[in-house]
């Protein structure tokens, strides 16, 4: 991929991270609603809050205290949690793995999901079979992960109780760990019941989160698949004896992903922002729950922290889509 | 489904619940509001409770149709405001192209990169409770949607002859954009606009369930929700009603929006 | 000699009506039999029910299909699949579509190797090698490597021809295979598949719509019209002494550039009036 490609994109992605930042800033100190008032017990004096303002710097002009928590970012500094009463960077960075593993988790599920929709869906094209995954999949597009979770938490986890419904791994389990990556570390440490329950844990939220991209994968994908099946050089592949099978992954699929994942790219991103749902209907120690917390208690520090996490995650996807779909098409590759 | 019939089954469904919304005083059984806790997590289908009460004895169908209200009432406010504002910026960067673009684009680009429902939570927080922030929250974080869709096509229809003939024979700029733009993006607006009340509902909800919406005494589906997941072992139909509600409502607007772009576009593929 | 693709009174129709009608013709070992007519005259339809690609619309009748021995028509597709890309080839019309954008031509050529020889992969792009050099590509082993989108016209055709031929089938269909070819290389394209068909001693059925180049192509030509065979037999007798009015007039509105201007001469209109009488009487 040319150089000049990747850093003109890098670029564009920070100015897009600066601006996520500097609409934060503003929105939270300019809009009405006195950020103090949340942070103070009630009956405090006014120079109590004077003194609050100023240890927050919010007395200071707005452009002086974005440039200040600008400089202190550069520097690794975020600053100090109001309500946890931690250095904000120390935790986020705690939490910050357990919703990796979760989003990653989400969009092997979606892509596989989605995929073996379309296939399927192809293989038995001009059958009956065809039209029933079609609309079943199409109703699954108008369900939104909000519903998907609760719908979990009611079926699997209370009316017939097989799976947990809240927290990250069943506390009883006695395991030594350096990071907070539960799968990768406990897979690489060979704590395979530890590993199981992980999952046990992480499996509904997962698919909460992966089910509404999943849908548009398996529309997308497939239309696109369609498309791809009439063209002459399939028609040679059967020519040449290729299997359906082999027809289908080998020759199709390749050229269905281009505009497919050119259609759905963006999507991908909104599965990062369902995290931050998902983690609290599932009760699931993320960034994503920490980030509900933090609004709620007007913790300034922490809120701007974590929208710059998270404002990061996407832009990391969004590099990743592209990424992906010049790898896939041979005619980008050389531009 | 044919699509006639969907459009009658989605619209029939979404007139149902206005109705029962404005007459919401006359249908329901019970005072939404009174607790009867000698009655609290009764289950459904006991003492005129159709739908059983929650955990501080009130008459859940009556807080259903309540709710409606505020859900009804959101939906319509947010996506006619988030339709104009984004219909407005789109068709200004879609047409008019050059500096409009490209500031209106790299506004929607960064939009787009904030998690939509840490925005809406953000916004709620800040703005305090109430249903002008949850409104007002829910335009901000999907003008996008509409600006986007809208944007391309103001674009492809710029392009086109009728335009140019449009410029050829001295109409203003404005004159074009009103008159020969606009009329060509409706069909694409309308579905755009069933879509989003189906999305504004579901904000909504997302953010009554976090308990940021209107103020608790007013019931809502997301609150309902909320509470409902807290005692879903002891009462599982304070969950569940609300729940469906919830989704029959957005597929409702969802099909609704389908329907509509099948049966006025014969020519759109698939 | 025993012909190696035989067509006995082959039949076809569609919802607009009779495709082919009563069709006969074969081919043997080291033959070229040209399937020449207008568009529409039925000659792709013979192409495609010999390959078992027929679209759903259009029905065989009656007749048979004669491969060795074995009737194609009524082969489970299981053998038949077998039979395609090992015994029975096809070289393609358009070079540019037939060609997997996605992937590399190295990969494509070997298809059948890997899967049907079942040689390595090694050994399967030596072999590659070799194949693009009997079809004059020059630098072959950057070729193997590049995708259909960095070769001319000209050369995707060539590796197409090399992909036919690359099993040593019994029989090569080619479906008009210079027609989306420019002209300069039409001649040459022409040239290199009699030479590989001669040398692999395959049968060739060629479909074509310009005489030209089936006189200089094939040994036999059945000209066809309206589904039908007007007139069958080696083409130098065909072309010398047409005995059908419609091979005359075709040969005639050919343009033959080496001879002083005459007048383009197209199908009279009674003769067409005959044709569609000869034809469905």
């Amino acid at each position: 991929m040319s150089l000049k490609f990747v850093f003109s994109r890098t670029i564009s992605a920070c100015i897009t991270l600066l601006g996520v930042m500097i609409v934060v800033f503003v929105l939270v100190r300019v809009v009405p609603g006195n950020p103090i008032a949340m942070m103070i017990a009630p009956g405090a004096s006014e120079a109590d809050v004077v003194a609050l303002r100023a240890r927050y710097g919010l007395d200071l002009p707005i452009y002086h205290q974005f440039s200040l928590w600008f400089a202190q970012v550069l520097h690794g500094n975020f600053g100090t949690s109001i309500s946890l009463k931690q250095n904000v960077l120390t935790i986020i960075m705690q939490r910050l793995p357990a919703t990796l593993e979760l989003a990653v988790f989400a969009l092997c599920l979606a892509v596989v999901w989605g995929t073996m929709v379309a296939l399927v869906s192809t293989a038995l094209r001009n059958t009956w079979y065809e039209r029933i995954i079609d609309s079943f999949n199409g109703m699954m597009l108008a369900v939104p992960d909000f519903i998907w979770g609760l719908t979990f938490v009611l079926v699997l986890g209370v009316l017939l109780p097989i799976l947990p419904v809240s927290g990250r791994s069943d506390p009883s389990i006695d395991v030594d760990l350096l990071t907070q990556f539960y799968l990768i570390e406990g897979v690489l440490r060979g704590h395979f019941i530890f590993v199981w329950d992980v999952l046990k844990h992480m499996i509904l939220p997962a698919l909460t989160m992966a089910l509404p991209l999943a849908a548009v994968i398996g529309r997308v994908l497939k239309n696109a698949m369609m498309d791809v099946m009439v063209q002459d050089y399939i028609l040679l592949a059967r020519i040449k004896g290729l299997s359906n099978l082999r027809i289908l992954l080998q020759e199709a699929l390749r050229n269905a992903a281009v505009p497919a994942l050119a259609l759905t790219g963006v999507q991908f991103t909104f599965l990062i922002g369902g995290t931050v749902i998902t983690e609290k209907i599932f009760s699931y120690p993320g960034i994503g729950n920490l980030a509900i917390d933090a609004v709620i208690y007007r913790d300034l520090p922490l809120i701007q922290g974590l929208v710059l996490t998270f404002g990061a995650m996407f832009i990391l996807v969004n590099m990743l889509v592209d990424a992906s779909s010049a790898l896939l098409n041979p005619r980008l590759r050389h531009a | 489904m044919p699509d006639d019939l969907r459009i009658a089954l989605c619209g029939g469904f979404v007139c149902l619940l206005l109705f029962a919304s404005v007459f919401a005083d006359v249908i329901a059984p019970f005072d939404p509001l009174e607790q009867d806790l000698l009655a609290a997590m009764a289950r459904p289908m006991q003492e005129g409770h159709y739908l059983g009460t929650d955990s501080l004895g009130r008459d859940v169908l009556s807080r259903l149709i309540y709710a409606g209200r505020i859900a009804i009432a959101v939906a319509l406010a947010a996506s006619v405001l988030a339709c104009l504002l984004g219909t407005v910026l789109g068709l200004l960067a879609g047409y008019l192209g050059g500096w409009w673009d490209a500031v209106i684009s790299r506004l929607i680009d960064i939009w787009m990169a904030f998690p939509p429902v840490l925005l809406a939570i953000l916004l709620v927080a800040v703005l305090g409770s109430g249903l002008h922030s949850v409104i007002t929250a829910i335009v901000v974080i999907d003008w996008t949607r509409f600006a986007r869709v809208v944007r391309a096509e103001a674009q492809q229809q710029a392009k086109l002859e009728y335009v140019e003939a449009a410029t050829a024979i001295g109409m203003g700029r404005g004159t074009i954009l009103v008159t020969e733009i606009l009329p060509n993006v409706i069909p694409v607006i309308l579905v755009l606009l069933s879509l989003e009340m189906g999305i504004a509902v579901i904000v909504e909800a997302i953010l009554s369930f976090v308990g940021l919406s209107v103020s608790t005494d007013i019931p809502t589906w997301g609150g309902m929700i909320a509470e409902g997941r807290q005692i879903i072992r002891q009462a599982w139909w304070v969950l569940v009603f609300p729940l469906v509600v919830l989704l029959l409502t957005v597929l409702a607007f969802n099909q609704l929006g389908d329907g509509v772009r099948q049966r006025f576009d014969p020519m759109l593929k698939r | 000699m025993n012909p190696i693709v035989e067509i006995q009174n082959l039949s076809a129709s569609s919802p607009a009506g009779p495709i082919l009608r009563n069709v006969s013709l074969s081919v043997s070992a080291g033959e070229v039999m040209a399937i020449v007519g207008e568009s529409g005259a039925g000659k792709s339809t013979i192409a495609k029910a010999i390959l078992s690609i027929l679209p759903a619309s259009i029905v065989v009748t009656s007749g048979v299909i004669l491969f060795e021995g074995q009737n194609l028509l009524t082969l489970p597709p299981k053998k038949m699949r077998e039979l395609l890309g090992s015994r029975i080839a096809l070289i393609p019309q358009d070079p540019l579509t037939s060609l997997n954008p996605a992937r590399r031509i190295g990969e494509q050529l070997t298809d059948g190797l890997r899967r049907r020889a079942g040689l390595s992969r090694s050994d399967a792009m030596m072999k590659a090698l070799e194949l693009l050099n009997d079809v004059y590509i020059r630098e072959p082993e950057q070729v193997l490597k590049r995708f259909p989108h960095e070769l001319s016209g000209g050369m995707r055709q060539r590796v197409l021809i090399a992909q036919a031929f690359s099993l040593n089938p019994s029989v090569i269909i080619a479906d008009e295979p210079t027609t989306a070819l420019d002209v300069t290389v039409q001649k040459q394209v022409l040239r290199l598949i009699r030479q590989l068909q001669r040398t692999h001693g395959t049968a060739l059925l060629f479909v074509s719509h310009d005489m030209g180049v089936v006189a200089q192509v094939s040994d036999f030509v059945s000209v066809l019209y309206g589904g039908k065979v007007l007139e069958q037999g080696p083409t130098e007798v065909v072309m010398r002494r047409p005995s059908h009015r419609y091979t005359r007039a075709l040969l005639a509105a050919n343009p033959r550039y080496d001879l002083p201007d005459k007048r383009l001469m197209p199908v009279p209109d009674d003769l067409i009036e005959e044709l569609q009488r000869e034809v469905s009487g």
